[in-house]
């Protein structure tokens, strides 16, 4: 398996903001930080919200979406 | 600097209290690594027994911040995850790799649309949360994620899962399909119309849920009579729901116009049609459903 980092909730909006994102308080999606009209999408091409937010891997930057799908399509990736 | 050395760096803070090479990067990288960001007042520590390197986003210095939270991280194929979707992950792949589950998936592997393949590895998933202790609570995120991402197609599959009609119907099925045609695929092409026609359409299975009414669920009863097929089997969890069920049953029986017979087994109810065109002996390619 690839080598995982693991967090918490708790440092979920730590982390996004390190990696240039946002909450938009209003709509609960994630947008980048410089741009808070351009909501990040899933690998799937899902509109991604904060509470569903699971993880961060590089392929550029891909946002891992936290529902059963993505984890198995991610899953499905991993070596 | 590479990233095992921005962690070795920070690990160093704590070396001579723990016993680790921080500077051997073979130890750095085969270290695991949490992330959290609480009220206390560490910023690392190390937990020998896990093998892990703990890291509090709260208390560290804003450029060792920076640095353990940079690109750098996500090089040589590091993902970073949130604790409970690896978890997901972990328990996905040992349920995946168990002998019965490969079984279920060569199974399908083919015989199905690429495409539905995934939904019923995601409701092998749900049935697996479903009966291990511990994994229960996971269920009704599930089985709502798969609804919302795959629609009335996905909620079918996942209630057919759960309810085993894949071992109890579609495999037997599809046997008895090969016996029958004597051409494997004819027998797959032939298949593929009754799967498709019973996950889209669930002719001969209703799934009660909580928010369908009794007047919706004898509805769907008659209207699964109009298919002409010999019987209905009705699925339902949950105390209100198997009152629903007896209410309408009991009703449906003093009519007496539509069924013959309503059979209640330990979990499901199954109504015989009166004046259908099949009998209950070909109409009833499966037993007894869990």
């Amino acid at each position: 398996m690839s080598k995982i980092i693991t967090f918490s909730e708790s440092a979920k909006a730590e982390i996004l903001d390190s990696f240039n994102m946002a909450v938009n308080l209003e709509t609960g999606y994630i947008v980048e930080k410089n741009n808070s009209q351009k909501i990040v999408l899933s690998p799937e091409g899902d509109p991604l919200e904060f509470r569903n937010f699971a993880g961060i891997k590089k392929g550029s930057l891909v946002f891992v979406k936290s529902d059963i799908t993505s984890l198995i399509n991610l899953s499905d990736t991993l070596k | 600097m590479a990233w095992h050395a921005v962690l070795g760096k920070l690990l160093a803070k704590i070396s001579p209290k723990i016993n680790l090479d921080v500077k051997n990067p073979i130890i750095i990288n085969k270290l695991n690594v949490h992330i959290t960001n609480i009220d206390n007042n560490q910023d690392v520590n190390y937990d020998p027994e896990k093998n892990t390197c703990n890291i509090n986003l709260k208390n560290l210095e804003q450029n060792l911040k920076k640095e353990i939270l940079s690109l750098d991280l996500l090089e040589e194929e590091r993902i970073l995850l949130q604790d409970k979707c690896k978890d997901t992950i972990e328990e996905f792949r040992s349920q995946e790799k168990l002998a019965e589950t490969q079984e279920r998936l060569r199974f399908l592997d083919k015989k199905i649309p690429l495409e539905d393949l995934n939904i019923w590895r995601a409701a092998l998933y749900l049935r697996h949360c479903y009966t291990t202790k511990g994994l229960k609570q996971k269920v009704g995120a599930i089985k709502y994620q798969i609804m919302q991402k795959f629609g009335d197609k996905g909620r079918n599959i996942a209630n057919l899962c759960t309810a085993g009609y894949l071992e109890e119907w579609l495999m037997p099925a599809y046997e008895k399909l090969k016996e029958t045609l004597a051409d494997e695929d004819l027998a797959k092409l032939e298949f593929g119309k009754i799967y498709s026609n019973l996950v889209n359409q669930l002719p001969f299975t209703i799934f009660v849920s909580h928010v369908m009414s009794r007047d919706e669920l004898k509805k769907e009863i008659l209207r699964r009579k109009e298919f002409g097929i010999a019987f209905v089997n009705i699925h339902a969890i949950g105390d209100i729901n198997v009152l629903k069920v007896k209410a309408v049953t009991v009703e449906i029986e003093k009519e007496r116009e539509h069924c013959d017979e309503v059979k209640k087994h330990h979990i499901f109810v199954r109504i015989y049609f009166k004046d259908t065109g099949e009998t209950k002996q070909t109409a009833n390619p499966c037993e007894t459903p869990r």
